[in-house]
Formats: structure tokens, C-alpha cells, sequence
């Protein structure tokens, strides 16, 4: 294969494990809650400067990807506390509470971390070139895969092997009959906008790691979260690792042949599923 | 239980309009056509359409407007119309999820319900929503056995059952009474409220508007007649 390539498809899956990671919590929260959080975008400009304040006086990336997973679930939970259950149902007054929030995350973020693109610095001992097959590639990127993968494989575990999990699908399923039998829905609500919230949170210093943060990109980066759960299907993770495969793809070769159109190739997988099958590819209809 | 004039509405249409009942140790059954707010009833009871008016007290405690998983958790079982399994469990993970341990000996666990619907203990790793229809129903039952209730809501357990079905499930509520389980059924299918119910309330437009012991009620044609039409 042509090394050219080869390194395209290894930037598409880098690129995938993002996706993944950034989409996974919002179609989680949206399966079983029925919110679509519109500031999820800026959730992940939050996490990745907080990731990035860290780095900037630790040197600890590690420790930067805790620090910014964290600080945004615990952010989340309490965003779900103290708001957002209170328009629990209500779809338009959820939409201009979440836009509302993205906004004032915006513009704080702005005001701290100023207007110009920011990249985590990555340390030299989690970037060592690995040379597999004779294609040379930074390791740090294999890293990020493999952040990706083992957040797939967690949210599974709990998803199909927990009694949480459990609650939650059947959550998914029917909310009603859920709470019916004994399980406090409420609860598992705030939980799982938290395990959003982190993932956001983790995926904003991841992304901004690979590439970079800056004003505006919330905006950028929302688009890319609802185009990865609508493919997939809302809900369904499963539907969420196949989409985010897809786009990233997607995302690395346009950036390579048609650089102009890259961010319009990505809504053409979606509008055609949108077309064929409006519940997305593994989505249930809602 | 004890419900006092109970009102309740879908939106803005008046559903419930003066509920009364009992329950005490037995088996009710409340019958009415369709429409007439029988499922509201026991949904207002379960805190899923929270009743407007009126007062729901269970064992001395006021449940109104308390929230579903609390009134579960006092007691209270609720095996939905049209069973509602959930698509995405299985057989095993229904009886899983809802299970709640009480540390007494003779508490229904999911290995209990197993006994007593062997069938489900074939398809454990099934889908619920694979099974057939009375598989199906014992598995909602079984779903709110293991809440460990003491009395248990019945939404219209014999629709769209088979004769000899429906036979099984009249068996399988009077172990439940034999268990010490309470019932408040709702009914389309007279026979089967005539084989199970002690009492009998009539529900007609969201009020209850005739209460007698089953025997009464049943050999009174030209009440059911009026009643029910049949």
C-alpha cells in the first residue's frame, strides 16, 4: 500500500477515536433522556482549555486528561442538578437553556484563554515514532486510538454487563415502565449526563492534543457531534464507533484531495442516510 | 389501599371524575367498557398521571403525587397494559433490574419466579420481546413479583391471550393471593374478574358508580347488561 495512504488512514482513525469519544456521551444522554445538549460543543473547548491550563503548568498530559474529563463531568452533573431538570420534556425551553450555556462558555473561555488557536503539548516519552509495517507514524496518535478503543470497550461493559446499564437501556426503552417498577429514573439521568459531560470533557483534551483549540470551535465541533449520532442512530453506540469510523475517514481524505470541501463531505453520509433511513444506521425509530 | 374521590386528566380531557375504592386483602377487580379511565386509574395509583384531586392512602401513608419509583418501593407492583417489556433486555435482565432484596427468606427473587413460570427459565437469555404473548405476560408479572409488593396492579392481563392462556394466568394470580399478594385487576374479560375477584367496582366515564361483593354483581344480568353489555 502506498504510504501516503496508509498514513491517511491511520490520520482517519486518530481522527475516529475523537468522533467516537465526543459522540458517545450525547447520544447516550440523548437516547435515554431525550435532551440533545447544544452545548456539548462547548463542553469540549472547556475541557480542552482546562486540559490545556494544566498541561501549561504541569507538564502532566496525563494528569491534564483527568483534570479536564473531570472538571466537565462534575460541571455537567451540576449544570443537570440545578437546571436543566427543572425543563425536564420541554424541547424548546432544553434547546435555548443548553444554547444559552454554550454561549456564555464561549465567551468566558474567551476572555481566559484569549483568541489564539491553543495546542496541548504533548510530552516526548508518549510521542515516540512507531514504525509499523515500514509506515513510520507518531505514537501519540496510536495512544489516542487507544483511548478510544478502551472507552468503547468500558461503555460496554457497563452499558450490556451492569445492572446500571441495564436501568439505562431499559431506560432507553421506555422511561415510563422503568419508573413504574422501582428504578429512580431521575437519578440515573443525572449519572449518565455526568458520564457524558466526562466524555465531552475527555474528548476536548484528546482533539485538542491532535489538533487544536480555539474560539468558535464549539460551534465546529457540536455540527460534528449531531452529524456522528444522527448517522449512527441516537442511542446507539454501536451506531456511534461505526459513524465515527465513517467520518473519519471521510474527514482525513478530504482534508487530502479536496481540502475545500471537507467539511461538507462529512453531511453527505448523513443526508443520505437521513434519506433512506431517517433513524440512522443502527438507531432505533424514536 | 384507599382511594378518595380521585381526579385525574390526560392534557385537558378529564379522565378520572371521582374515583372511590378499597382494597384490602383480596382481589378487586374494577371492570368498565373502554375508555371509561380503568388504566388511569391505576396509573394515577402509580403516580404516572398524578392525580389533580383526591387522596390515595396505602397502609395509613398518603401516596399521592409521590414520585413512580417511591411508590413502587413501598409496595406497590404494576404489571402495565400491554405489558411493556422493555426490547432491549432480556428475560434475565428484566428480573434482574427490578429486583429488590428484602433479607426475608420467602422473598421472591428471580430464581422463585423461575419456579413458578419454568418456561422462562428456558429463554432466560432471550429478549422478552421474543416470547410468545403468555410468555410474555408471566414475564411482566414476574418483573413486579420481584419488587417484592404486596399488592400488585393488573392492567388487562388477559388481552390478546389465548383461551388456555388466559386459564394459566387465573392460576398463576391465585398463587399470588395463596402467596398473601393482594390484586387490583382491571378487566375487559368478565370471567376472568369473575374468577379471581372478591370485590367488584364499576367504572363509568372516570367515576366509580357501583361497588358490590363479585357473586352479587355477576348473577345480576340486567346489571351487567347495563354495565357492561354482556
Amino acid at each position: 500500500m502506498d504510504t501516503r495512504v496508509a498514513i491517511l488512514i491511520l490520520n482517519g482513525l486518530t481522527q475516529a477515536a475523537i468522533f467516537f469519544v465526543l459522540g458517545s456521551g450525547l447520544t447516550l444522554a440523548f437516547g435515554l433522556m431525550r435532551v440533545i445538549n447544544l452545548s456539548h460543543g462547548a463542553f469540549y473547548l472547556l475541557g480542552g482549555y482546562i486540559g490545556y491550563s494544566v498541561v501549561h503548568a504541569t507538564g502532566n498530559w496525563p494528569l491534564a486528561l483527568v483534570a479536564g474529563g473531570l472538571s466537565i463531568a462534575l460541571f455537567g452533573f451540576l449544570f443537570e442538578r440545578t437546571m436543566l431538570f427543572r425543563v425536564r420534556g420541554g424541547d424548546l425551553p432544553q434547546t435555548l437553556l443548553t444554547i444559552a450555556l454554550s454561549m456564555i462558555i464561549a465567551d468566558v473561555s474567551l476572555a481566559i484563554w484569549g483568541g489564539h488557536p491553543l495546542t496541548l503539548n504533548v510530552p516526548a516519552y508518549l510521542n515516540p515514532r512507531v514504525t509499523i509495517l515500514g509506515i513510520t507514524y507518531p505514537g501519540f496518535r496510536y495512544i489516542l486510538m487507544g483511548i478510544g478503543v478502551f472507552i468503547a470497550l468500558s461503555l460496554w461493559l457497563i452499558l450490556y454487563k451492569t445492572k446500571l446499564g441495564a436501568a439505562v437501556r431499559a431506560g432507553v426503552d421506555d422511561r415510563e415502565t422503568v419508573s413504574a417498577l422501582g428504578v429512580n429514573i431521575d437519578a440515573i439521568y443525572s449519572l449518565v449526563f455526568a458520564l457524558s459531560a466526562l466524555l465531552v470533557g475527555l474528548a476536548g483534551v484528546l482533539g485538542g492534543s491532535y489538533l487544536q483549540l480555539s474560539p468558535g470551535s464549539d460551534t465546529t465541533i457540536l455540527t460534528y457531534s449531531l452529524v456522528i449520532i444522527i448517522l449512527g442512530g441516537m442511542g446507539s453506540l454501536l451506531g456511534t464507533i461505526v459513524s465515527s469510523l465513517i467520518l473519519g475517514q471521510l474527514l482525513s481524505f478530504g482534508l487530502a484531495y479536496a481540502p475545500q470541501y471537507s467539511y461538507f463531505l462529512i453531511f453527505v453520509p448523513m443526508a443520505i442516510v437521513l434519506a433512506i433511513r431517517p433513524q440512522g444506521l443502527f438507531g432505533t425509530e424514536v | 389501599m384507599v382511594v378518595t374521590n380521585l381526579h385525574a386528566y390526560y392534557g385537558k380531557s378529564h379522565v378520572l371524575q371521582g374515583c372511590n375504592l378499597t382494597v384490602e386483602q383480596g382481589c378487586v377487580a374494577v371492570l368498565g367498557r373502554n375508555g371509561m379511565g380503568k388504566t388511569t386509574l391505576l396509573r394515577s395509583i402509580m403516580g404516572l398521571t398524578p392525580p389533580r384531586s383526591g387522596d390515595i392512602r396505602w397502609r395509613g401513608q398518603e401516596i399521592t403525587g409521590k414520585k413512580p419509583f417511591v411508590i413502587s418501593s413501598m409496595g406497590i407492583g404494576y404489571v402495565p397494559q400491554g405489558r411493556r417489556l422493555f426490547p432491549s433486555l432480556s428475560v434475565e435482565e428484566h428480573l434482574m433490574l427490578t429486583f429488590r432484596r428484602t433479607g426475608s427468606a420467602d422473598a421472591w427473587t428471580p430464581q422463585r419466579v423461575y419456579d413458578l413460570f419454568p418456561e422462562l427459565a428456558n429463554r432466560r437469555n432471550l429478549r422478552g420481546t421474543r416470547l410468545s404473548g403468555g410468555e410474555q405476560q408471566m414475564l411482566a408479572i414476574g418483573r413486579a413479583l420481584v419488587t417484592n409488593p404486596f399488592l400488585i396492579l393488573l392492567d388487562e392481563p388477559s388481552e390478546g391471550l389465548a383461551p388456555v392462556v388466559i386459564e394459566r394466568m387465573v392460576e398463576i394470580c391465585r398463587e399470588l393471593r395463596k402467596a398473601g399478594i393482594s390484586i387490583l385487576l382491571v378487566e375487559q374479560n368478565i370471567h376472568v374478574a369473575a374468577a379471581l375477584a372478591e370485590r367488584i367496582y364499576i367504572l363509568v366515564s372516570g367515576m366509580t358508580v357501583y361497588e358490590s361483593a363479585a357473586l352479587i354483581f355477576l348473577k345480576d344480568l340486567e346489571l351487567r347488561q347495563k354495565y357492561l353489555g354482556v
